[in-house]
């Protein structure tokens, strides 16, 4: 089968504010159900990406496309094939939920009136008071609303979960999944990197307005540096373990080492056997590990190693 | 055109609009209410006129305040209408983009699939719609009124100075949407507008004391409106077209700056 044409494409897209960079060269594609994580720290450039895809912000440099359009000359009516959900969100507070969605509805020529209610119940909102009285957290439930109700191919979401319990979040994860299953394209920012490493297949981390990789995050994870405790029979040396190429740092208490590894570890596994190993332990490296490992060696003037070696 | 977000615009600034209409209908009834006892008086009125230094007269045609369109120039069409229409006009342009950028809703209403340019022309609509009724109100209260005080004026001369101050309202709204467009930024639209409306204010006063305002007083819009003093001579066609065109360039110029703007983030 031919690989489906990418539903977001972005080719060295650039985008200076004046002169003050905003990101720089960013190049990646995001296809038909496939959820995207978008990371980078705070001013890394992420709402940055989002709000030109969307069509806020004009580009200054390089291309985005969406569904195969060229967002700088695509016309309005693209615009009905996607959701988008802004990072700072501000609803008209004047309103209620179910009048606001109402609006968003009637401007996109739409009657989903039973959609909004259906999703109002899922993501326990009460629609009938004013935005005003919701906290922060009931008024990102319209904004998540308001991005998935016309079912869009398209998913822009910025930080969509900041400010929702954990229930809501579920249910929003439930909503990703509908989405993808009926062949949407998600892209999704974060910086709370664990909770895009269960919903996101793939992810491109940026910082200071650069991307630092583009890759699966079982792959980051596999080649990142994680820490394995071995225990043997007895007091081991640990020249042999450190000969291992993987192993990059190795601290012995007696019977226990501490290795750290990059990469695959079954050399230095078979190697430990052979010196009596009795148990291992190893901590999974969590995203935001592998996070500053990419960070800490990305800056503007650092080659990034990781990113390099897996692009 | 947007229909829901035109409702919406009205819908969310009716109370405001409500208390300059209540305003501007309570001070002309006052002010009709008074007329009869000025009328009356008008000998004693002449010699108090006399009493005004010079400059004064100068600012104000207060000649023949005992007319009709005198008193109503005097009370009502030098400063009180024009203030009130510039007011609300520059305030409802001021906000029209500005206001939605500022609050950050601007972020979501420009993701619908609709154009920039029709988001611009529906507030333009809704502005305009909003002077209109103004104008009809006021028009409506002092034709009426007028008739029961028994005023000597005629009813094409009283309609058409509220036609000709309504545009003034709309002229400066433009101005407000403008630079709302350009800017995203509520706080300069209103400043700007203000700013020329009571410059014209001024050139228009002093035009015949001082040589300069009196050069560029030909391109001022107070000029146009409250010096052509519809009250007496009628509709003057060249100075509506005039009206009517700058506006009308300004709101197209309000369309062109806020089509490929970046909008400010909150
Ligand atoms: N309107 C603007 N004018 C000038 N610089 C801006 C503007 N908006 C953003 N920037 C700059 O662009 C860079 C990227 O900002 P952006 O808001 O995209 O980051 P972010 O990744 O979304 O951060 P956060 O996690 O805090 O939301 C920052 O250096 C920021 O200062
Ligand atoms: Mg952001």
């Amino acid at each position: 089968m031919a690989p489906e044409p990418a539903v977001i494409e972005l080719t060295g897209l650039t985008k200076y504010y004046g002169r003050q960079l905003g990101v720089e060269d960013l190049t990646f594609d995001v296809s038909p159900g496939e959820v995207f994580g978008f990371l980078g720290p705070n001013g890394a450039g992420k709402t940055t990406t989002l709000r030109m895809l969307i069509g806020l912000l004009r580009i200054t440099r390089g291309s985005a496309r969406l569904l195969g359009t060229d967002v700088a000359t695509a016309p309005p009516a693209l615009r009905a094939r996607i959701g988008y959900l802004p990072g700072d969100l501000s609803l008209y507070k004047n309103l209620t939920g179910r009048e606001y969605l109402g609006f968003m509805a009637r401007m996109r020529n739409r009657d989903l009136a039973e959609r909004i209610a259906s999703l109002s119940e899922r993501l326990n909102l009460d629609a009938s008071r004013h935005i005003h009285d919701l906290s922060k957290g009931n008024q990102q439930k319209i904004g998540v609303i308001q991005a998935f109700m016309h079912d869009p191919e398209v998913l822009i979401l910025d930080e969509p979960t900041s400010g929702l319990d954990p229930i809501v979040q579920r249910e929003f994860e439930i909503l990703l999944d509908e989405a993808t299953q009926r062949g949407a394209a998600v892209l999704l920012s974060s910086h709370i990197l664990s909770e895009v490493e269960h919903l996101a297949g793939r992810v491109a981390v940026v910082n200071e307005g650069r991307l630092l990789v583009v890759e699966r995050i079982a792959t980051l994870k596999s080649r990142s540096v994680r820490t394995l405790e071995l225990t043997f029979s007895g007091p081991v040396d640990p020249a042999p373990l450190r000969a291992v190429p993987s192993v990059d740092g190795i601290d012995v208490h007696g019977a226990v080492a501490s290795c750290t590894v990059v990469g695959a570890h079954d050399e230095l596994l078979r190697v430990a056997l052979t010196l009596g190993l009795e148990t291992v332990q190893t901590h999974e490296p969590s995203l935001e590990d592998i996070f500053m490992t990419l960070v800490a060696g990305g800056g503007p003037d650092a080659a990034p190693p990781a990113g390099q070696e897996l692009a | 055109m947007l229909l829901p977000l035109l409702v919406k615009s009205w819908r969310d600034r009716w109370r405001g609009l409500l208390a300059w209409t209540t305003g501007l209908v309570l001070i002309t009834i006052v002010e009709l209410y008074v007329y009869p006892s000025i009328r009356d008086s008008a000998e004693g009125m002449s010699q108090l006129i006399e009493a005004f230094p010079e400059g004064m007269r100068e600012i104000f045609p207060m000649t023949d305040y005992t007319s009709g369109p005198g008193f109503l120039n005097v009370e009502m069409f030098s400063i009180v209408v024009p203030l009130v229409f510039i007011a609300v006009g520059a305030s409802w342009g001021a906000s029209a983009t500005a206001d939605e950028e500022e609050k950050g809703t601007a972020d979501l209403l420009l993701t619908l699939p609709v154009s920039r340019t029709s988001i611009v022309v529906t507030k333009c609509l809704a502005t305009i719609a909003v002077l209109t009724g103004l104008t009809a109100v006021l028009a409506i209260t002092l034709v009426i009124g007028a008739g029961v005080v028994d005023m000597d004026i005629g009813t094409a001369e009283l309609v058409a100075a509220c036609a000709m101050h309504g545009l003034l309202g709309v002229l400066y709204a433009g101005i407000g949407f403008l630079v709302g467009a350009a800017t995203g930024r509520r706080g300069v639209a209103l400043g700007v507008a203000f700013t020329l409306a009571i410059a014209g204010f001024l050139v228009y006063s002093l035009a015949s004391l001082v040589d300069f305002f009196d050069t560029v007083n030909p391109a001022n819009p107070f000029e146009w409106v409250v010096g052509s003093d519809p009250l007496t001579n009628g509709l003057d066609v060249g100075y509506t077209v005039g009206l009517v065109v700058v506006s009308l360039l300004l709101f197209a110029g309000s369309a062109i700056a806020f089509r490929r703007r970046d909008i400010r983030a909150e």
